[in-house]
């Protein structure tokens, strides 16, 4: 025998066992799959059909799972051109700059990409109509947080962004502080913040633009 | 040589089907990830970071940024009432009663999911500018040509669908039977092509 080899006919081996992990590994795949490959020789179709079948399962859950993780589209790479730590109005849903699918032109938004990692993000706006909504969304769109003006019950909304390191210090902070702050927890380091501002009327578009132009999104120190 | 044939007609298979069938459920989605209402279709877990994988990938996917269901519903409509696919070359009525909701908002976008530009410059109607029938319900004519009432433009050529955007305030409603706006999401009719 050869001094790394082994016997893989009658050991038990694992994956886990033993100094040369390659070897063992190896010696794991092979036993194994040299079995099933036996199996799979010997002349069955039906054989064939479970085989292609449970590839295809195997196949259709990792599309399913890596899809948010590599679509090109998601609303985070669609926002790539938008500046970090800034709140950008979208004056016109028709615009296409944004590239956001789905917006309403009787809504006006204000978008603002943010990263915690470097420090918690604070987000200040007021609360033009009990419509007017803040939502939070992570890399992959989805909206880990969202309030509306109906539900805040005040007029000025202050909400600092945090990541999960961060949250003990700032709500020690945020006990301290006089403001009405409200803390969330981040579920991804980056994502994208999205005011919403339903207009109800004509009349209302000019003071409702200038209150998302006033609203501010900002990287706030520890 | 039959062994390796069959393992290379064996994983094109499985790489056929196990990709198609993905891609379907999330485009379009499957019973168990929408539901269906007459012609409106509703990823009811839309937004939600604890949602199905589907509906996680569809947003993904798609680019939407979604409020989640718990706040607002989004109704989408590619096919009209009688289940065929909604035409600019074809008129439409959209019909209902008065939507119980805080504000409701419906689009025409085209079928990538942006607004359609026209001449007219109207897009959409919401709860606050739509001219009701005297007995509370409305109705909105789809036309490539001016109508007369609530008119919303379609142009080009091809495929278009619409949005209802339903706010539904403080609760969280299921959308079950016991739930009003069931039966109050509106009809869409092909009048003419």
């Amino acid at each position: 025998m050869k001094p790394h080899s082994i016997d893989v006919t009658n050991s038990v081996i694992s994956p886990h066992h033993g100094n040369d992990t390659g070897s063992s590994y190896w010696a794991f795949l092979k036993k194994y799959f040299g079995k099933f490959f036996k199996w799979l020789r010997k002349d069955s179709n039906w054989k064939w059909v479970i085989v292609t079948l449970s590839l295809s399962g195997i196949i259709h859950i990792l599309t399913v799972f890596s899809m948010p993780y590599f679509a090109p589209q998601s609303g985070w790479s669609r926002l790539q051109n938008f500046p970090l730590h800034q709140m950008q109005v979208i004056e016109n849903a028709l615009d296409t700059a944004h590239s956001i699918p789905m917006l309403a032109p009787n809504i006006k938004y204000a978008v603002c990409r943010f990263d915690v990692r470097s420090g918690p993000v604070s987000i200040v706006s007021d609360v033009p109509s009990d419509l007017f909504s803040i939502a939070a969304y992570d890399r992959l769109g989805q909206n880990f947080y969202v309030l509306f003006g109906s539900n805040l019950q005040r007029s000025k909304l202050n909400v600092i962004l945090v990541q999960s390191s961060d949250l003990e210090d700032m709500q020690a902070l945020a006990a301290e502080s006089s403001e009405d702050v409200i803390l969330v927890e981040a579920t991804d380091s980056q994502g994208v913040v999205l005011l919403r501002a339903p207009i109800s009327g004509r009349v209302y578009v000019q003071s409702t633009l200038e209150t998302l132009q006033q609203a501010t999104c900002a990287r706030k120190q520890k | 040589m039959k062994f390796i044939t069959r393992v290379f007609v064996s994983l094109c298979i499985a790489c056929g089907i196990g990709y198609t069938s993905a891609w379907y459920m999330i485009h379009s989605g499957s019973a168990l990830t929408v539901t269906t209402l007459g012609p409106w279709k509703i990823w009811p877990h839309a937004g939600d970071p604890s949602g199905d994988p589907y509906t996680r990938a569809h947003f993904a996917k798609s680019g939407r940024l979604a409020i989640t269901s718990i706040r607002a519903y989004n109704f989408n409509a590619r096919f009209d009432s009688t289940a065929n696919q909604l035409s600019t070359e074809c008129d439409y009525v959209v019909r209902g009663p008065a939507l119980s909701s805080s504000w409701w908002n419906l689009t025409v976008y085209d079928k990538d999911g942006f607004i359609m530009q026209n001449k007219a410059q109207r897009y959409a109607f919401h709860k606050d500018n739509i001219f009701f029938k005297e007995d509370g319900s409305y109705e909105i004519q789809l036309s490539s040509n001016a109508r007369s009432g609530n008119w919303l433009p379609i142009s080009g050529s091809g495929k278009f669908q619409l949005v209802l955007t339903v706010y539904h305030g403080q609760s969280n409603p299921e959308l079950n039977e016991s739930n009003p706006l069931i039966k109050q999401l509106p009809t869409i009719t092909k009048v003419d092509c």
